[in-house]
């Protein structure tokens, strides 16, 4: 298992659980990275800083911090 | 259904944040909306009171949440919305009769999982789905009546520019159910797991265009093009901001000089006229002229923000910004901050972090808010004789130091406060055309706050100022005595006694150092029209006027901004740490310049 951080771009995984403290696991939850749910890495970080990943539809912009948390199976 | 003596009927405006939430409320109460202050707080929310069958019923637009457990002070008030209504509304129940939940088509499956937990919990809803125009134009289908006989609750699609689709007020007010007994079980995990299992299992008939990654971000989020994206659209921004105001600000100015000029010549000369026309009129033109500007700087940010930029360009800044323990989410705060200080403290309360929040709260009244343009703009004539190119380029010159200004005291406040955020998410929006009625509202809701804001503050200091200049006799006034009592204070910096008062009634709100010098002058010089002001001055060296720029930038003079960062923070102890710090700063910093200048002045000619 790996997580999210280490997805290359256009590279595609499986959520298997997200970590961290609940309410912040909750929280990277209901922004849509469910455990089940296809998530998909498609921009590269700018200076080093956020990542785009795309997940149920939506592209969101996570810190390496949080891609951290988010534990994935590859496809 | 609704007794007079039963509590009214309150419909709460709920959703994700980019659902297209507030255009919704718009269009169903027809903005006859007011901005509320929530009790105890400067956290505003919007109210719109309807009679329906000669019942009471309150609309309540809520700020964007993404879970049901509050991180930051605007998700605080959903909150309370949602479990404690009747502390915001006293005659109402202790949770809304009916929320209407906004959801985007765009993101069906992600915005339908909060409405899951919402009914869970034993909410009654309402499903307003947006932007049905463009699910037509790029082909997608949406089968609402299969989603209402899944979801069991009424469901609408609507096309948010238009209001297509859009069910009446009577009609949502039909929806609220007699009575509703609420489990008010937190949101967990496990319930948002369970509602994304259910949200995907209602949508999976709908066909959604994947149309969100758009190819303007291969430039606005490319690697390193992304920066250079930035630094282009900030300039334009300031730009705008700055060259398209003149021509309004100048004709306003133009204006108000030929006013009062016929006042003059209309009323018979004397110590009332003085007043009104020097003292009040004049000064109330200080206002008005500043204006044009803000609503530009409100209609800039408006635009960035609803085309979808905003969310790009936080996500640019958030590696910067951790270096100073902060996120890109206190990229608006501080943008805004260059505009005016108040909408910007108010703007961090969507930063989740105490810690970053406070790390803002002291960079915002350092940075280049546009009570000081007016300041900046006089001192750059004085310095460059209006040569333009030189003034212009002297005014980036006064923001690039302010932001590093701001830049180092957020650094050693980081330094000295425990732990910072680690975490940074932002959902990207779908880059879309701004939605002109909003922002066109908005722009102007703001600049007329300002002017209802700032107006007072700083008619009251002018009035005062000239009721000190015309006792007990104007060439021995108790300003002149003031003035010259203080004078020491100011000689260091090479500064008039003149300058002295001026920056004492600053305190009150910067823009009125420059009507105050007016107010002066004019009493000196008979009738002297504001922008002759720098020629009139007695000389001031290079060093000096310099220091007075290093003053502006660094020293907190805007009782608004101390106010309300007390308000915001619970404390006295900030806003006193806060003005004290600056304050001394600036005039050691301006001493330090001027001294510093004189000392290069006499090497250079001797």
């Amino acid at each position: 298992m790996s997580v999210l951080s280490q997805l290359a771009i256009h590279e595609s995984a499986i959520i298997e659980n997200v970590g961290g403290d609940s309410s912040h696991a909750m929280r990277l939850i209901a922004l849509g990275f469910t455990p089940g749910s296809v998530v998909s890495a498609v921009k590269e970080s700018v200076f080093g800083g956020p990542r785009v990943f795309s997940v149920h539809g939506g592209d969101i912009a996570l810190r390496e911090f949080d891609a951290d948390l988010i534990h994935v199976r590859l496809k | 259904m609704f007794g007079s003596n039963s509590p009214s009927v309150v419909i709460a405006c709920i959703g994700f944040p980019n659902a297209g939430k507030t255009s919704i409320f718009n269009k169903l109460t027809g903005s006859h909306y007011s901005a509320v202050n929530y009790p105890g707080s400067t956290v505003q929310y919007n109210l719109c009171t309807t009679t329906v069958n000669g019942s009471r019923i309150h609309w309540i637009d809520t700020p964007g949440i993404v879970t049901f457990s509050p991180h930051s002070d605007d998700e605080r008030v959903t909150h309370t919305v949602l479990t404690r209504l009747d502390s915001i509304v006293p005659d109402a129940t202790t949770t809304p009769n009916l929320l209407v939940y906004v959801a985007d088509a765009f993101q069906l499956e992600r915005h339908l999982m909060g409405l899951r937990v919402l009914q869970t919990q034993g909410y009654p809803v309402v499903l307003i789905i947006t932007r049905s125009d463009l699910i037509k134009k790029y082909g997608g289908s949406i089968d609402i009546r299969r989603l209402e006989h899944e979801i069991g609750i009424p469901v609408y699609f609507v096309n948010s520019h238009t209001g297509a689709g859009l069910p009446s007020i009577d009609t949502v007010v039909s929806h609220v159910p007699p009575s509703a007994d609420r489990c008010l079980i937190p949101d967990s995990a496990q319930l948002w797991k369970e509602a994304s299992d259910w949200a995907i299992s209602v949508t999976r008939t709908t066909w959604v265009p994947p149309i969100s990654r758009h190819s303007l971000d291969r430039w606005a989020l490319h690697p390193r093009w992304g920066g250079v994206v930035f630094i282009l659209i900030m300039a334009l921004f300031f730009f705008v901001i700055f060259s398209g105001a003149s021509p309004a600000m100048d004709a306003i100015d133009a204006a108000w000089s030929l006013i009062t000029q016929m006042l003059h010549t209309w009323l018979p000369s004397g110590r009332w006229t003085t007043l009104v026309v020097d003292g009040v009129i004049a000064n109330i033109g200080a206002v008005v002229v500043f204006t044009p500007q803000i609503f530009l700087l409100f209609l800039a940010t408006g635009i960035l923000e609803s085309s979808g930029y905003l969310a790009r360009a936080a996500v640019i800044v958030d590696r910067p910004l951790s270096k100073l323990g902060l996120s890109g989410r206190s990229f608006v705060p501080l943008l805004s901050g260059s505009a005016c200080a108040i909408p910007a403290i108010l703007a961090t309360r969507t930063l989740p972090h105490k810690t970053q929040r406070l790390i803002t709260l002291w960079m915002i009244p350092l940075m280049p808010c546009s009570a000081r343009i007016p300041v900046y703009g006089l001192l750059l004539v004085m310095l460059f004789h209006g040569d333009p190119i030189k003034s212009a380029v002297g005014m980036v010159g006064i923001y690039a130091v302010s932001i590093g200004v701001a830049v180092l005291i957020g650094k050693i406040v980081s330094l000295y406060s425990r732990s910072a955020a680690d975490s940074f998410y932002i959902e990207l929006p779908r880059y879309q055309m701004p939605h002109w009625p909003t922002i066109l509202r908005n722009a102007s809701r703001h600049t007329f706050q300002f002017i209802k804001k700032a107006g007072p503050a700083i008619l009251v200091v002018s009035l005062a100022v000239w009721g000190l200049s015309q006792f007990p006799s104007v060439e021995s006034s108790w300003l002149v005595r003031l003035g010259q009592w203080l004078a020491p204070l100011f000689a260091p910096m090479g500064w008039d006694w003149r300058i002295g008062v001026a920056i004492l009634a600053s305190f009150a709100a910067r823009e009125v150092f420059v009507s105050v010098l007016a107010a002066m002058m004019a009493l000196h010089a008979d009738g002297v029209p504001a922008q002759l002001i720098a020629t009139h001055l007695p000389a001031l060296t290079t060093p000096s006027i310099l220091a007075l720029v290093v003053f502006f930038m660094i020293s907190m003079q805007c009782g608004t901004t101390i106010a309300l960062i007390r308000k915001e923070t619970h404390s006295w102890t900030i806003p006193i740490a806060m003005t004290v710090a600056y304050v001394v700063l600036a005039y050691l910093a301006a001493l330090v310049v001027a001294k510093s200048g004189a000392l290069f002045g006499c090497l250079t000619t001797g």
